[in-house]
């Protein structure tokens, strides 16, 4: 995704968090019956996002549940590679514990392809790999 | 999903192992709510006498304009005149049954995902009744990678009570992050060493996290 269609999606109502990836994995989330051993689990994505701000930086966890029916992890895709920008597309998000907690909706986030260096970077730093 | 409705499903499994059987009690018109859980339980008194051993679940259901009613979910067969006899006793109204197959007896926790109305407050949405063991909400624990950290933090940190509760979820939302992308197990720090064999360094590096020990 370049920048211009960045933001026209946002000039659309998209509601669209950009941060660099720290991590993203795959784990199953749910509840468990201490008396019967039963469960109820679902597979969820997710990503830790840094988020540039105002010179310092802070960390913002996204999560993304994989549809239901899918209970292999290896099935799901994740979509992100680490140390790279990506753009994710958001249901909600809320301030909880001192973090950034958000949801996406099911789409996988998107690369950001920056044809110039991108805001913020030192003089002379090459443009982001596409 | 809540805590509340993985119990009723979880409930429901261990209900029985044959079809089950799934009444609608109403009334004729609309009554309060406290009237009617009155009137509820007297009639699961009259239903628990008549029948023996009758055990299953209930769920309430506030309907916008029928008011408040009763679903019931059993394991066994009751005679629907009778059961529409000890209705009658106790003031209730019309009585539907319909068998259901065992894997949609967890088709009640839809009522339990609707929005909690204001006269509902505090109340018990479902319950069990009769000689049985079902799971109830204190039996469900959480399972994530989270509730993993929370509880290997109480464990090492030897959080008990309220106090420090704000304090002590961020400090495991924080150790959560910081198990993600350092890639540590869940509940271990670095090293696969336990929380309480860590120093605080270890664990938050040079972050300023608002530790409750």
């Amino acid at each position: 995704m370049t920048p211009e269609e960045l933001l026209r999606r946002m000039l659309l109502g998209h509601f669209i968090l950009v941060g660099e990836v720290r991590a993203a994995d795959v784990g199953e989330t749910g509840f468990v019956d201490t008396k019967t051993g039963l469960s109820a689990k679902i597979l969820r994505i997710t990503y830790f996002v840094e988020l540039p701000h105002n010179g310092a930086y802070e960390i913002a966890k996204i999560i993304r549940f994989a549809p239901r029916g899918v209970t292999d992890p290896a099935q799901v895709p994740v979509g992100v590679e680490k140390g790279r920008r990506y753009a994710f597309d958001l249901d909600s998000i809320e301030r909880k514990h001192g973090f950034l907690h958000a949801r996406m909706r099911t789409a996988l986030p998107e690369l950001i392809e920056f044809g110039v260096p991108p805001l913020g970077a030192p003089a002379g730093a090459p443009a982001a790999a596409p | 999903m809540t805590k509340s409705k993985a119990a009723y499903q979880f409930a429901t499994q261990t209900l029985g192992k044959r079809p089950l059987f799934m009444w609608t009690f109403t009334f004729k018109e609309a009554l309060d709510v406290k009237k009617t859980r009155k009137k509820w339980n007297h009639l699961l008194t009259l239903l628990v006498k008549t029948f023996t051993g009758l055990c299953g679940l209930r769920v309430f259901e506030l309907h916008e304009s029928h008011g408040l009613h009763v679903h019931l979910v059993t394991n066994r067969f009751l005679d629907v005149n009778q059961a529409r006899k000890l209705a009658t006793q106790a003031g209730w109204g019309r009585v539907h049954v319909m068998r259901i197959p065992l894997e949609r007896a967890g088709y009640l926790a839809k009522y339990l995902s609707k929005e909690r109305p204001e006269c509902l407050k505090r109340w018990r949405l479902w319950a069990g009744f009769g000689d049985w063991d079902w799971t109830r909400v204190k039996d469900v624990i959480s399972d994530s990678r989270f509730s993993r950290i929370y509880r290997a933090a109480k464990e090492a940190f030897g959080w008990s009570g309220r106090r420090g509760f704000f304090e002590r979820m961020n400090l495991a939302t924080f150790l959560e992050m910081r198990t993600a992308i350092e890639g540590w197990k869940d509940g271990f720090g670095p090293g696969g060493k336990r929380y309480g064999e860590c120093s605080r360094f270890d664990l938050f590096g040079g972050s300023a996290v608002d530790s409750p020990f």
